[in-house]
């Protein structure tokens, strides 16, 4: 099982090598561009997400045992068509599946002690990990219906026309109260501790079963943010084209956007989140309605 | 040679001030309008969808206003009073595409002791067409008068005409009539105690001028790719416009435009959906080098469009005049040694009572002959023809 054989499982010592497989400090971690952009003389760029490259490290391991430099050769070795995990304990302990995509080249000091310096992890993407990143706080993004500039990134269809863009307004206080969300919609709760909070959802009254709305991005898993209230309905929810749930948004209260989903264990690929109206409801609920507000991803 | 407007000449030669942006408008065959510029413009559009009218705007045009034309389809004549005596014409009922109609209110009274109010009515109005999400501002009602007045005597009130006026400015509408009933009327009313026996109305226009302007807010469009800062209708989608070169002639002159094909909802792209309107084949295009200064444009080119080539991230559309000789697939004539003219027709001239038999040989006016001269010809005997021999598939209609 390729994931869960981890390079450097501890930063501790290790008594088999007589040294620490934990690469040096002052690594890299970076992402390449997986955007295309074009713009016009004036106006706003427009970007689209068109691949799933994941991060790549530079990394170094400086005077170590041989012990160690073989088994850095071995992992060089044994996964050069396939990958292993790594661990970033400097970067919180979040791993990551790859492989060394240069050559591992030791080079000897003196004292029998060895160098390999940067060597280039490549991490793969649609691989299966031992622990998925789980940092939502940090490391997760938000998705909203609209992009900043206002264009509609949140892809839907009915074909009668059901779904509608809706403004709603929070009360001072109450947007996700209770709730720890991503950096990103926490601006958003910081903003509504002062003051009301307009936001817009994606709504459909729910009576049409089949129609949807559906969100493609790159990243890990998701938090599916959508509202809960009397007037709301159930819906399915599609990962990829797969049913992952089917979702009762029903609530006794208006309580605006919800987690009404976490997926956490899934790989860095592009993904389709999809909710699909299913006309059911909850028998104390008084409509069918399905209102999308966000999709937090893991990046 | 169409002379430059003053603004352009005060502004000095292109590229001296302000850049000029380049403008291009597209409706599609499907009647699906499309603005992009290479930056954001609140240039007045030049194709806006709608059907020019027979009839001038009621009411002046004001600052960034645009007017689309509604036409009736529905016309039926009520009785709203008596008549005692007389009658009423029954109105005819012709509309053509720009709000022309010939229809009259007539009431003809039994001796001038007759009374009672004909009036026509004209329903079946549609919202005409407009860019989406297009801010109405007003709805007139307009109607021009023709013909003869014979009686001055009409009703007053709302949408109705009073005296022989040439062009009626109506109550305006409001900005969001029920466009399911509207309708408009027109009576003619003859009193009982009229001498003269007849009231009559023509009417040659009848229309809703609309008022309108183009949003400057994302939420109401229709169509994707909009600017959302609120500068106009163009969305700043031209990444490349080409450099035309023009023939006086029929040569084709020819030029490639080059637009993103970025934008979109995370599943599909803005251009996917426009090609699932409609190929952009043959859609028509204005395109214009505008200079924002000036209020004008330095050049206008108009044409129809077809799709070079879909990238990943633009789409090349090359832009082809209206009139390509080359893509006329119905030739004007069959060419072959029969002659296509009709006998006796203008373009035969021939008087003679008796027919031709549309060959060169049977011709009575050979200098108007329409046929392609040859030598093998046997069908109308074996006199050879004085021209060059030419090697020819025959493709005869006789």
């Amino acid at each position: 099982m390729p994931a869960s054989d981890i390079l450097n499982p501890t930063t501790n010592w290790t008594e088999d090598i007589e040294d620490s497989m934990t690469p040096d400090y002052d690594f890299s971690r970076k992402r390449p561009n997986t955007k295309l952009n074009k713009k016009a003389v004036g106006g706003t760029p427009w970007t689209r997400e068109t691949q799933n490259t994941g991060h790549t490290f530079s990394l170094s391991w400086m005077t170590r045992t041989y012990a160690c430099v073989q088994r850095l050769k071995w992992y060089g070795e044994q996964y050069e068509d396939g990958f292993f995990t790594i661990v970033d304990w400097d970067g919180g302990g979040r791993q990551y599946v790859g492989r060394f995509t240069s050559e591992v080249t030791p080079v000897e000091l003196g004292n029998g002690m060895w160098t390999v310096q940067n060597v280039t992890f490549e991490e793969l993407p649609e691989q299966n990990m031992a622990e998925y990143p789980g940092d939502w706080t940090h490391d997760a993004i938000v998705f909203l219906v609209n992009n900043d500039q206002g264009d509609q990134k949140l892809a839907t269809n009915s074909p009668t026309n059901l779904w509608a863009q809706a403004a709603r307004t929070a009360s001072i206080g109450t947007f996700l109260s209770g709730i720890t969300p991503s950096y990103g919609l926490a601006q958003l709760q910081t903003a509504n501790a002062a003051a009301t909070l307009n936001y817009v959802t994606m709504d459909n009254i729910g009576t049409a079963a089949g129609d949807w709305a559906c969100y493609e991005y790159r990243g890990y898993g998701f938090r599916l943010f959508m509202c809960q209230g009397p007037e709301f309905g159930k819906c399915d929810v599609y990962i990829d084209g797969v049913l992952l749930e089917t979702l009762n948004l029903y609530a006794a209260e208006d309580l605006g956007p919800q987690i009404v989903l976490t997926q956490q264990s899934m790989p860095l690929d592009i993904h389709r989140v999809q909710v699909t109206v299913d006309n059911t409801k909850d028998e104390a609920a008084t409509g069918y309605k399905v209102s999308w507000y966000a999709l937090e991803v893991m990046r | 040679m169409i002379p430059y407007p003053p603004s352009l000449k005060a502004v000095g030669g292109a590229r001296t001030g302000i850049a000029p942006v380049n403008l291009l408008d597209v409706q599609d065959v499907n009647g699906n309008l499309y603005y992009w510029s290479d930056r954001p413009s609140n240039a007045p559009v030049v194709l806006t969808g709608a059907i020019p009218a027979y009839a001038a705007p009621p009411v002046a045009l004001g600052a960034g206003q645009s007017i689309a034309w509604a036409f009736p389809t529905t016309l039926t004549s009520i009785v709203e009073a008596g008549p005692t005596w007389g009658s009423s014409a029954a109105p005819a009922s012709v509309f053509s595409a720009d709000g022309r109609t010939n229809t009259s209110v007539v009431n003809t009274s039994g001796g001038g002791v007759g009374g009672g109010v004909y009036t026509c009515q004209w329903s079946g109005f549609a919202l005409p067409p407009m860019p989406g999400g297009a801010s109405i501002q007003a709805i007139y009602g307009v109607v021009i008068a023709g013909g003869a007045l014979t009686h001055s005597d009409f009703p007053g009130g709302p949408n109705a005409v009073n005296g022989p006026v040439q062009q009626l400015n109506g109550t305006s509408l409001g900005t969001s009539p029920d466009w399911s009933t509207l309708a408009f009327r027109i009576s003619a009313d003859l009193n009982g105690g009229d001498a003269i026996g007849a009231a009559n109305f023509n009417c040659q226009f009848i229309g809703l001028a609309v008022y309108y302007t183009m949003p400057g807010d994302i939420s109401g469009w229709g169509y994707p790719g909009l600017n959302a800062y609120g500068s106009g209708p163009y969305s700043p989608w031209l990444v490349e416009v080409p450099g035309f070169t023009f023939h006086r002639s029929l040569q084709t002159d020819v030029g490639s435009f080059v637009i993103q094909n970025l934008s979109g909802d995370t599943l599909s792209r803005d251009f996917e959906k426009i090609a699932r309107r409609s190929a952009l084949e043959g859609a028509m295009f204005v395109y214009r080098l505008w200079q924002a200064d000036a209020q004008a444009a330095w050049l206008e080119v108009h044409g129809t469009l077809t799709v070079q080539s879909v990238g990943v991230d633009t789409v090349k559309l090359k832009g082809q005049p209206c009139i390509n000789p080359s893509q006329l697939d119905t030739p004007d004539k069959i060419l072959c040694e029969t002659c296509q003219l009709q006998y006796g027709g203008r373009r035969c001239g021939a008087t003679s009572g008796v027919e031709c038999n549309y060959s060169f040989q049977t011709c009575q006016v050979v200098e108007r002959i329409f046929v392609i001269l040859n030598n093998y010809e046997k069908n109308y005997g074996e006199a050879v023809a004085n021209t060059a021999s030419n090697v020819i598939n025959r493709r005869r209609k006789i």
